[in-house]
């Protein structure tokens, strides 16, 4: 189990504040705690928003285990057909509700 | 309770289902692992409004961590529900019996 099967590939992270991260998997534990390479933030933005969509380098990021909603394993084929900057869609809710 | 649950759900491993997580995003996959803290682990995954919440477009196979899932919505067909009432019965019993000892 656990995120053993993703090492040393793309993955897409969701945060708890609704972040989108994309990066290769360099170490996770049981935790979840996961540490992403040239990490690249997915900023989309809503249809109704003037801002186009975008992305943001980051680098190298450790995400604290607590902070991660899921990880998906990308198709990097079908990843690279999309235009991120042209997708727009909702902004994420986070999942904690204080 | 976990070893109720984790090998309840491991009687689901390839069934279809839905998973409701707390920031509202549905996605529905065949099931593929679950462990112990739940993490669920799904293949072929569909986002459900994938218009409203395109993030996931890409991915086909994800991990979701246990502790931000709202609802896992089940196939009824795959789930005896009398052997899951007999089994939380027998978890109480044994419980109380504990606690009685004790």
């Amino acid at each position: 189990m656990s995120l053993n099967h993703y090492l040393n590939k793309k993955v897409l992270v969701i945060t708890a504040d609704g972040r989108t991260l994309t990066g290769n998997l360099l170490s996770c534990d049981q935790l979840t705690n996961i540490v992403l390479s040239d990490t690249i933030e997915r900023v989309i933005r809503p249809v109704d928003d003037p801002e186009p969509s975008s992305e943001a380098s980051h680098g190298l990021y450790l995400i604290r285990g607590d902070n991660v909603v899921c990880c998906g394993l990308v198709d990097e084929e079908l990843d690279a057909s999309i235009n991120w900057r042209e997708v727009r869609g909702d902004v994420l809710g986070g999942t904690k509700h204080v | 309770m976990n070893r109720f649950f984790t090998p309840f759900f491991k009687t689901l491993v390839d069934h279809e289902v839905t998973v409701e997580l707390k920031n509202d995003i549905s996605i529905r996959g065949t099931l593929k692992s679950v462990d112990q803290y739940l993490n669920i682990k799904l293949d072929d995954i569909s986002v459900v409004e994938e218009i409203r919440y395109p993030h996931l477009s890409s991915v086909k196979n994800v991990f979701i961590r246990g502790s931000v899932v709202r609802y896992v919505h089940l196939p009824g067909a795959a789930v005896d529900t009398a052997l899951l009432e007999d089994a939380t019965r027998r978890e109480a019993a044994q419980a109380s019996a504990k606690a009685k000892q004790g």
